[in-house]
């Protein structure tokens, strides 16, 4: 039995909006008899395309997480919801009963990714539907998938098997286990996201005047004294340490470079941290 | 190197004057002079935003020196656009928007280049030969007089040759036909435009538009024009053709269109071709217009011009919707750019320009300057005007005319607007218009149930002025204010607040051309100061600006 899976790159996204657009394009005033009414022009974004920002000027890079409905195999929404107006198809699907969905609007609280919207006007409550209409028409993607232009957005129609062997291999993991709802959207490169790096950049004073350190070493080690990494600087001196998780303490940073000594730095990392320039 | 005003000009010197640290500008210095440098400094002709401020000029000049001094040409060592490189193939006939199409126009467009020989018309002319800059058209009405100088991509020439408004023997202008209404959010200092409409100088306004945006509301007539999605026509990707030509090869590939009528237009709108089939019947000339066949027998016509009857038929075309020209085969790309230059080999890139009589020495060898080199000393800006303090003929460093350096506004207006074209819609297409777009996080904020322009703030300078994510701000100098949803980002270093020009919206919440424009045109403070004088230029990057909070 093959299910439908979701795989999303982060590191890929890019803040096109393609997706958005697309599901607007496709469900915005279309009703899909049996699948979902028309979504309303304005207000739902059954996909959303979130932002993060990492570190501090000038040290920074951006972040873009694509939300869809989750399709969790332990969906608190079809809990919450009565007359089995939300249920899981066979092929792993999520939907809302347009019809059956009428009145329903504490369903959207039961969503902890907050992936249900309430049509005010039709009172009901609409999420993304997978495209199943599209689907059992015989498309292999999504309308969003389809318009993704850099690949970060990609179905698998596979049996759970396979998709445990795609998880181990790509390295998936889903967006915050800790609801425990079993999503079937998993992300790839999800660090990015919600983990953070230290960052910064080496400089000496060589004739009088400020140089950039390139190639100087720098080891990161945890509150444990236990060695996290370690890397060497770019022509700007530049260095990071990604995948690091927040709250993590004080971490150490040591380095070393050859004619100019060597330098031990501590930090305390909330969230991603620009160092600055640390001078030798 | 100092020897004019004793100040060397050091990466230490740059640091007050750019805010990069010196150490950083040497490493790039390193890396640019040691490895193969390919500038990728803009997009096709304009060299994109960082050429659009008060010494754009001189930015653009110096990128080329910059490469003169790589050694242009050689393998690995070009300038371009990201956007660009892509092989397309350039030999199949298409006319881009510039060649005129049905117009007729053989002296305002490229029609005359080749079109016009494979898709015969009736010939016009536009008897009137007096003209107004875009960006001036404010000044025409407001003050009676200004001047110009024309953008030619003929010949080096044609940049040097000043006219006036009013032409000689001309009326002052007393009726504006306005095609679309974009001025307001896509234009420099627009309050200009607001009081040139508002002017008793200008007696009547008719706006042809698809949407009631921006100017269109200052109209004593309005012609609504329908979408594309309700008339027939055929064009292809980017193509502008003339002034810009095989500007396709900004796509990856060649995409030739047949722009499907889906439903008879809504409401009173009409095609533009019906539009002016219309007002050319008054006048007494509509069958010279039409040629006595419709719109889409246009699109046939067109279509039979160009080489796509060649791979397809007309019913294929008009069934299929569109045809994607193949990239050439290996063999028959083109050569790289300036390769014949950096190996002193006639010109071998498929450029119509120069033509033959802008070169000096020989025809296809060298480049069109008058010593055939890359000229750091510009021997055209020696004769044309060699004292120009705007424009020395060897490129230097010009401090702003709006900057840090402008002591007593810079502490009047202490942060340095940057205004770059939109990241989701094409100038003001798609904006507002009660579209989808509108609900893009990143493109407006919808706050009390409107929906608001964005201005990007550095977390320092939001803290002094109390903003927060999502609040609403007045973004103002002496030329008027902007209310706008704050987002607080370190992406914008402090100093300098981003905010993207194009807003379809102009809704001023008193008296237009005097009072804040919450729709977001935030063209209303930048500069109407061209680049230099003796040019057609924007500098609409170098705009100081304050911001405060707005409660009301």
């Amino acid at each position: 039995m093959k299910n439908w899976y979701w795989i999303i790159d982060v590191e890929k996204c890019e803040n096109c909006n393609n997706c958005f657009l697309s599901c607007k394009d496709e469900h915005a005033d279309n009703n899909w008899p049996g699948y979902s009414a028309a979504q309303p022009k304005h207000g739902q974004k059954w996909i959303n395309v979130n932002g993060k920002e990492r570190g501090q000027y000038p040290l920074i890079d951006v972040v873009y997480l694509p939300v869809p409905c989750m399709h969790c195999d332990n969906a608190p929404c079809i809990k919450a919801a009565k007359d089995g107006a939300i249920y899981r198809r066979p092929d792993g699907i999520v939907i809302i009963d347009p019809v059956k969905a009428k009145g329903q609007k504490k369903v959207i609280n039961a969503c902890p990714y907050g992936a249900i919207w309430w049509n005010e006007e039709l009172e009901i409550s609409q999420k993304c539907t997978f495209c199943a209409h599209l689907l059992d028409d015989g498309w292999t993607k999504t309308r969003c998938v389809q318009s993704c232009p850099t690949g970060a957005l990609s179905v698998r129609h596979v049996n759970d098997a396979e998709m445990q062997e795609i998880i181990k291999a790509e390295k998936l993991e889903v967006y915050q286990p800790e609801h425990k709802t079993n999503p079937r959207v998993y992300y790839k490169n999800l660090y990015r996201f919600t983990r953070c790096f230290i960052g910064g950049s080496v400089a000496v004073r060589a004739d009088g005047k400020d140089e950039c350190a390139e190639g100087a070493k720098i080891t990161l080690v945890n509150a444990e004294k236990k060695k996290i990494g370690e890397c060497m600087t770019d022509n700007y001196g530049d260095f990071k340490f990604d995948n690091l998780e927040e709250d993590g303490g004080k971490y150490t940073l040591q380095i070393v470079y050859t004619g100019y000594g060597t330098k031990t730095i501590e930090v305390g990392l909330k969230e991603s941290l620009n160092a600055g320039t640390i001078y030798l | 190197m100092g020897k004019e005003d004793g100040i060397p000009k050091t990466p230490e010197w740059q640091e007050n004057e750019a805010g990069i640290p010196a150490k950083d500008v040497r490493a790039l210095a390193r890396e640019w002079g040691t490895k193969r440098t390919y500038l990728a400094a803009g997009g096709i002709t304009s060299f994109g935003g960082a050429c659009r401020c008060a010494t754009g000029n001189e930015w653009a000049r110096s990128m080329v020196c910059l490469m003169a001094m790589q050694g242009l040409g050689k393998p690995g060592v070009n300038m371009g656009g990201m956007q660009q490189g892509t092989p397309v193939d350039t030999s199949f006939y298409f006319p881009g928007y510039a060649e005129g199409g049905m117009s007729g126009d053989l002296a305002g467009t490229a029609l005359g280049v080749s079109l016009f020989s494979r898709f015969p018309q009736l010939p016009t002319v536009n008897t009137v030969y007096q003209r107004v800059p875009r960006l001036n058209i404010p000044e025409a009405i407001l003050d009676g007089h200004t001047y110009g100088y024309p953008t030619d991509s003929k010949t080096i020439e044609g940049q040097f040759l000043r006219f006036e408004y009013p032409a000689p023997g001309y009326p002052p202008i007393k009726i504006y036909y306005k095609y679309g209404g974009s001025h307001i959010g896509t234009m420099s200092e627009t309050n200009r435009y607001v009081k040139a409409y508002r002017s008793d100088n200008l007696e009547f306004v008719v706006n042809q538009s698809i949407w009631f945006e921006g100017e269109a509301k200052f109209a004593d007539i309005i012609l609504p024009a329908c979408t594309s999605f309700e008339r027939w026509d055929i064009s292809e990707f980017a193509n502008c053709g003339g002034y810009v030509q095989h500007s396709f090869n900004q796509c990856n590939h060649r995409v030739i269109l047949m722009q499907h009528k889906c439903i008879e237009p809504l409401g009173e709108s009409k095609s533009d071709f019906q539009i002016f089939l219309e007002l050319a019947k008054r006048l007494g000339f509509a069958a010279m217009f039409s040629e006595g066949v419709t719109e889409f027998d246009w699109c046939k016509r067109l279509f039979d011009a160009t080489d796509v009857p060649q791979v397809m038929s007309w019913k294929k075309f008009l069934k299929k919707g569109y045809y994607v020209v193949p990239a050439p085969k290996e063999e028959l790309r083109h050569s790289v750019s300036f390769r014949w230059f950096a190996e002193d080999r006639l010109k071998d890139t498929p450029e119509i320009a120069p033509l033959p009589a802008d070169y000096t020495e020989q025809v296809f060898r060298g480049l069109q300057t008058q010593s055939g080199k890359l000229e750091f000393v510009c021997s055209s800006l020696k004769r044309f005007d060699p004292d120009d303090p705007e424009r020395p003929v060897m490129t230097k460093y010009i401090p702003s005319w709006e900057g840090h350096h402008t002591t007593e506004l810079y502490q009047k207006y202490p942060l340095q607007l940057i205004t770059p074209h939109p990241r989701y819609t094409f100038h003001t297409m798609g904006d507002g218009k009660d579209s989808w777009l509108n609900d893009i996080n990143d493109h407006r904020v919808l706050i009390d149930g409107y929906y608001y322009w964005i201005v990007r703030i550095n977390p320092k300078d939001a803290e002094v002025r109390k903003v927060k994510e999502n609040d609403l701000a007045k973004v103002f100098n002496d030329r008027g204010a902007v209310i706008c949803a704050v987002q607080v980002t370190e992406r914008i270093p402090p100093g300098t607040v981003h905010s993207y020009e194009s807003s379809a919206i102009y809704d001023p919440i008193g008296e237009p051309g005097f009072s804040p424009d919450r729709g977001g045109c935030m063209n209303i403070l930048t500069p109407s100061r061209p680049i230099i004088k003796k040019s057609h230029s924007v500098a609409s990057n170098s705009c100081l600006v304050q911001i405060e909070k707005w409660t009301k």
